[in-house]
């Protein structure tokens, strides 16, 4: 037999195998089940509010705070410093460089805490790591963050700390989101512009 | 076995390519749905179910600490721990389970995680129950913007 059949007859075989190989489609989970069930478990992948209001006021460039709101929500108000990926999107290759990112913990965030979390486990599933999400979600963020007051006579240096932390990530959340629109919406893209800079051009 | 001879070398390629794909395909492609479908699915709660409104009687299988069960529980409801979830009984529970099961807890982060998991995994008729979940994405505050702010 000479080598040329060989060849197409190998050539044949590798694309009957191919034509009936099951691919997978593009967004289903690539981590195992039982590393998933692990990872949801993680108390690494919760942060508190508080947690989230020192990450704020640090301006920790570590942390990625991400809205998983409709971008009329997040246009309306939003934890300063944080970016919007609705939850429909999460999935989309073209936020594989920010949610890729080593280094920065990308935190989720909605109003409660479902579709924060139907964010972290897309992410998680999808094999990008340093996932998770504030506890709580927006109605703790109101309650604990930015109804914070302090009654009673005295306080101890630990809770002054705290109500500091909590009274500086308020005042921040209303003054950049009192801004009128357009200054808010330049804000925001100057921050965009900015982490698309650190990230390398990654586009 | 003439054949065989003949074509030895086509045969061992093709039976190496056969090796390589049962190898890929064994530990791989442990889920069967896509990221896709679990936005479809809890685009509109669809994935949510009222205990009070248990038509069809489904299985109720608390994901709650040993110790919140035994406190109390909604009736009938059995006690699967999270950490359980993917055991051998357990799975063989949800297949046996074809028509449903309803999935309950009050912490609404892991019971969205264990609802995605195995509905990813392709468990079919997965739901989640809780006290307050149906209002869980609803905003209880409002955002008053302070007028007096001006731009640096």
């Amino acid at each position: 037999m000479i080598t040329r059949e060989k060849f197409s007859l190998l050539l044949l075989v590798i694309g009957l195998i191919m034509a009936f190989l099951p691919f997978p489609r593009r967004d289903t989970f690539t981590v195992k089940p039982v590393f998933l069930l692990r990872e949801s478990q993680n108390e690494g992948s919760f942060f508190s509010v508080d947690e989230v209001a020192g990450f704020v006021i640090r301006e920790d460039s570590a942390v990625q705070l991400i809205d998983v709101r409709s971008p009329g929500e997040f246009k309306n108000f939003n934890i300063p410093g944080s970016v919007n990926i609705p939850l429909s999107q999460i999935a989309d290759k073209e936020w594989g460089g920010y949610l890729g990112r080593e280094n920065v913990k990308n935190i989720f965030y909605s109003n409660g805490d479902t579709q924060s979390n139907y964010a972290w486990i897309i992410a998680t599933g999808l094999g990008y790591k340093n996932s998770s999400v504030m506890m709580g979600g927006l109605n703790d963020w109101f309650r604990i963050i930015m109804n914070s007051k302090f009654s009673g006579e005295t306080i101890s240096p630990k809770e002054n700390r705290l109500f500091e932390t909590r009274t500086r990530a308020k005042n921040l959340f209303i003054s950049i989101n009192s801004l009128p629109d357009s200054l808010k919406t330049k804000f925001m893209e100057a921050k965009k512009i900015a982490s698309k800079k650190l990230d390398g051009g990654c586009e | 076995m003439k054949w065989l001879r003949q074509y030895r070398a086509a045969f061992i390629a093709g039976s190496l390519v056969l090796l390589l794909v049962v190898i890929r395909l064994s530990g791989w492609n442990h889920f069967k749905k896509t990221a896709g479908d679990l936005q479809n699915e809890t685009a509109n709660q669809a994935n949510i179910i009222s205990l009070n409104n248990n038509q069809k009687k489904l299985p109720v299988i608390d994901v709650r600490s040993k110790e919140a069960y035994s406190a109390g529980h909604p009736d009938g409801a059995i006690n699967i721990l999270m950490n359980n979830l993917l055991s051998r009984e357990n799975r063989k529970f949800l297949n046996n389970n074809k028509s449903g099961i309803i999935l309950f807890s009050d912490d609404y982060a892991l019971l969205s995680r264990a609802w995605s998991l195995l509905s990813q995994m392709g468990y079919k008729n997965i739901f989640i129950a809780g006290a307050a979940i149906e209002s869980d994405e609803v905003l209880k505050y409002k955002f008053r913007p302070d007028s007096t702010v001006k731009p640096e």
